[in-house]
């Protein structure tokens, strides 16, 4: 039979496991890099994190009716990326990939850091607009920190278990004693 | 609907990184409930079972609902969504009394040994003691909701998605918090009076309507971000916030003072009712009444009958037995550009990295269906197959010669880019399972012979599936032992393992034999967690199983280990360019040269040099009398999670990046042969790398659990010699850090880039 007394500390663990669950949820701090009115439209652009780094990329594009802030749902959104290395990346924003279904979205793979011209084309219909914009990439924090978070796993799991083998130990030595 | 609203209300992101661990944390509170209703149902009703679904359920519409994607254009939005985690989550959790039901969800042993010592530890008590009292709970709910509502922290919130999650994780843990000691869920006790709890309510209030009444009633956006996002709504940033005021105003105050009444009723109550209520939740909960069992595939209606279908092997066997055919014919008159040939991409590409995955999601399902199996049979019928294998040949040194020379031969000769020389390599393959078994007994080859075999009978120490008998006691009366001996219509087990005395995957072929023959039915395949083998193994209370206390599988163990990671390195540019240099360097005309010193270092010298100062410092430190080849037998089963690890990150690699290019090669064979309804080859799929922005997370997230698990059973090797913990830590301490430098070569060889050697794209990197 298991009679249950004082138990707060059992709080600990599901407080432990929901912080985990809070943690991995995907946030939505989108930052505005920029807004212009491109006659017939109010571009605004996105991206998901600033500074942007190589690597991953979430660029996403806000268009409006410049009267009355309406957004436009129903247009073209291409993307033309040009590096100072002369690499250039040419994409197509679509609000099926956005989450944020107002936003036209590009999922896209920065190869390098440095400076990108950006020229933003939108069509709709027969209504035309472009926007240029210089989009700076930095470079890319070294390996071991943008991991940081596996690469502590095992040291924090380690400190774990040793913890946990002192206290059983402590524990069979009282029992014995 | 018009189209905006639409849009706004389709905004939801289902990510599985969220929704897969919430599924678990339900799965793991419902398993726990039930167990623990069995034993006191009047405590565990089914309103709290979906009271904390619900509360699970609001943090998921909080999270992945289009409060979320529009919280950073709306306050109003936002401030609902941190209502939703603050004030309606938690007390529903909370009120599903999780404590109980999540630690009686978790595996028994996990719970009693992994758990259990942080329950009982003193200090941790004293913290949690201390955490959990009302005036800490009370100050740190306060204080974060207010610190987190200044505008600079607000606005970090709001550009940066890492501290947008570190805000929500506050709100969630602090409301958990301030929750417990209203809602007291069982078997927490009252740390104060319920009248008290009256007052603590109360003075959050106030806090609440101070909050808020700012928010209303300040003239200036406190937000500059809700003045520079663009205005999907007819509101003006300035009404947007007092409408998240009011919003934070009303709704927070009804969530204050709803309980604030419930409580006077309760503490108005009669005192009898009050006495049952303690009564209740201080009577015992009862024992456990069942011992939870292994799954049993065979006992899966559909699974189980497939499984137990007599042809189902021979089927698979001569699946894969075409396929070599295939290759055999592709390879020797075939293109022999590696990128075009079925004799590259099939084995090197697909072949090895399925095979991994099978190993562990299921076991050794390679051997299972092993295209040789023809062979060996075809040579017992026109050979004798009438000696015994000589005795002094019983052992896997055969089977590490022949790796050894395929670990060189693999880069010297670069079989990942002949068709040719890989065919020839599968021909005499054939040659030598065909005439190792027709001259010789019982399954020779299989046994000391195959380096395929000994790859897999190794990694599958770490499968979850393992053929088993169901109850050891039938074993115990059984006179025929059909498992082993066979009968007149199936044969016993070829590699002679005895069922009742079987522990681990170990020369198992899962050719499923013994299942047949068993005339009591009682072999199954049983499941458990990826590596329970090895920690059972290693702490079984019968004598140590046969297997790893014989020098020549640990060396095996400890070759196979180290060339997952050489192998691997093999094809990282730094290495390749290196080798280059040092060709150049010595003004080599051929770089074999440079290959053979290279592999005879990294696969033989370096591994015996360390693994014999491991041997003398665990022998110094641990003051252990050993002679080495046990020290040696003892610690290295240890390492076979990590190496897995490696081999499986490494083929899976090839296999998610350019899984693809079988398409054209196929397409290109089949029209070689007039078949045309592939259609022409599409190379552009062969030249195309998939891009996995996960992948390098999930490398070293496998690579972390590979580490782990090693380290967890070479400490369970070094507890066995019942030393005090320091001599213990010595004794265990240099297998230890030669597990961490294989992981942090691991680590290296993840982020640089690769050479996708035999395809048609070159360099890429896994980072």
């Amino acid at each position: 039979m298991i009679r249950v007394r004082k138990t707060s500390h059992l709080f600990l663990p599901i407080l432990i496991g929901l912080f985990v669950l809070v943690r991995i949820a995907r946030a939505d701090g989108g930052v505005v890099m920029c807004q212009r009115t491109s006659a017939p439209f109010t571009i605004t652009l996105f991206s998901s994190e600033m500074p942007l780094r190589p690597g991953p990329a979430d660029l996403s594009v806000l268009l409006e009716h410049p009267v009355g802030h309406s957004p436009v749902l129903d247009a073209q959104v291409f993307i033309n990326l040009e590096h100072e290395s002369g690499t250039i990346i040419r994409t197509e924003a679509t609000r099926s990939q956005a989450r944020n279904k107002l936003l036209y979205c590009s999922l896209l793979t920065l190869p390098k850091a440095g400076h990108w011209k950006m020229m933003l084309h939108v069509v709709r219909g027969n209504e035309k607009a472009d926007m240029r914009y210089d989009l700076v990439v930095t470079e890319l924090p070294p390996v071991l920190l943008s991991n940081w978070t596996l690469i502590s796993l095992p040291p924090l799991v380690i400190i774990l278990f040793l913890f946990n083998q002192s206290l059983r130990r402590k524990a069979s030595t009282g029992e014995r004693a | 609907m018009n189209s905006i609203t639409d849009a706004v209300f389709s905004s939801w992101d289902l990510n599985p990184r969220l929704l897969i661990p919430t599924l678990a944390i339900a799965l793991l509170y419902a398993r726990g409930w039930w167990q623990l209703r069995r034993r006191a149902p009047h405590r565990f009703s089914t309103s709290q079972l979906m009271a904390f679904v619900a509360g699970l359920i609001t943090i998921l519409l909080a999270l992945l609902s289009p409060l979320d994607a529009f919280a950073g254009w709306l306050l109003t939005v936002h401030m609902i969504q941190h209502l939703l985690l603050m004030m309606v989550a938690p007390p529903l959790i909370l009120y599903g009394a999780p404590y109980m039901p999540i630690l009686f969800g978790l595996p028994n042993k996990f719970l009693k040994d992994g758990v259990g010592p942080f329950l009982a530890s003193k200090l941790l008590r004293k913290i949690a003691r201390f955490v959990s009292h009302p005036i800490f709970c009370w100050s740190a709910f306060v204080f974060t909701t207010i610190a987190w509502h200044t505008p600079p922290m607000y606005e970090l919130a709001l550009h940066s998605p890492t501290w947008h999650q570190v805000e929500h994780v506050c709100f969630l843990t602090t409301a958990l918090l301030f929750w417990l000691p209203v809602i007291q869920p069982w078997p927490s006790v009252a740390r104060t009076s319920r009248l008290t709890i009256i007052l603590y309510l109360f003075l959050a209030d106030f806090q609440n309507t101070a909050l808020s009444a700012f928010l209303v009633f300040y003239e200036r956006v406190l937000y500059p971000t809700y003045q520079n996002i663009p205005r999907i709504s007819d509101m003006t940033a300035l009404e947007d916030q007092a409408a998240a005021g009011s919003i934070m105003w009303v709704a927070g105050s009804l969530f204050f003072l709803v309980p604030v009444g419930l409580i006077t009723i309760e503490v108005l109550s009669s005192r009898r009712t009050v006495r049952r209520s303690i009564r209740r939740r201080i009577s015992p909960i009862g024992p456990i009444r069942s011992k939870p069992t292994r799954l049993d595939l065979l006992s899966i209606p559909l699974v189980g009958r497939l499984l137990r279908w007599p042809h189902l092997r021979r089927s698979a066997q001569l699946l894969t037995f075409l396929l070599a055919l295939v290759l055999i014919i592709d390879g020797l008159v075939g293109p022999q550009m590696a990128p075009m040939n079925l004799a590259v991409v099939l084995p090197w590409t697909h072949s090895r990295g399925l095979m991994v995955i099978a190993l562990l999601a299921v076991g050794n399902i390679f051997c299972f269906a092993c295209p040789f199996n023809f062979a060996r049979e075809l040579g017992r019928r026109i050979l004798p197959a009438r000696w015994s294998w000589p005795r002094r040949l019983r052992s896997k040194w055969i089977a590490i010669a022949l790796l050894l020379i395929f670990f060189w031969a693999y880069e010297a000769f670069s079989l990942w880019d002949s068709p040719s020389t890989t065919a020839l390599l599968v021909i005499g393959y054939f040659a030598s399972a065909m005439i190792v078994d027709g001259l010789f007994k019982g399954a020779s080859f299989c046994k000391y012979v195959c380096p395929i075999g000994q790859y897999q009978f190794i990694q599958s120490l770490v499968s979850p599936v393992e053929v088993g008998v169901r109850n050891l006691s039938v074993c115990g009366t059984c006179q025929t032992h059909d498992c082993i001996r066979g009968n007149n219509e199936r044969r016993g087990c070829e590699l002679q393992l005895f069922l009742p005395r079987k522990e681990s995957n170990m020369d198992c072929t899962f050719c499923l034999d013994c299942v047949h023959a068993c005339p009591h039915d009682n072999v199954s395949l049983l499941a458990s967690l990826p590596g329970t083998q090895l920690v059972k193994i290693q702490t079984s209370r019968k004598r140590r199983n046969k297997f790893f206390r014989r020098f020549d599988v640990a060396v095996l163990i400890l070759l196979l280990v180290f060339a997952a990671f050489i192998n691997a390195g093999g094809m990282v540019l730094p290495v390749q360019t290196w080798e280059h240099s040092v060709q150049a360097k010595f003004g080599i005309g051929s770089i074999q040269p440079v290959l053979a010193v290279v592999y005879l270092l990294s696969i033989v010298i370096i591994p015996v040099l360390l693994v014999a100062g491991c041997v003398w410092f665990s022998r110094v430190f641990g003051r252990r009398r050993e002679n080495w080849k046990e020290t040696i037998t003892t610690f290295a089963p240890a390492f076979v999670p990590v190496g897995f690890s490696m081999w499986l990150i490494h083929f899976s690699y090839h296999l998610l990046n350019s899984g693809q290019a079988v398409v054209p090669v196929i397409q290109r064979a089949a029209t070689d042969v007039g078949i045309t309804i592939f259609g022409k080859p599409d190379w552009m799929l062969a030249s195309m790398m998939a891009s996995f922005d996960w992948l390098p997370s999930l490398e070293l997230l496998v690579l972390d659990l590979g580490l782990l698990l090693s380290l967890f059973i070479s400490w369970r090797i070094a507890s066995r010699f019942r030393l005090n913990f320091v001599q213990t830590l010595r004794l265990n301490a240099p297998w230890s850090l030669l597990a961490v430098a294989l992981y942090a070569l691991g680590v290296w060889i993840i982020f640089q880039p690769m050479q996708m050697r035999g395809m048609m794209m070159m360099t890429h990197s896994m980072h």
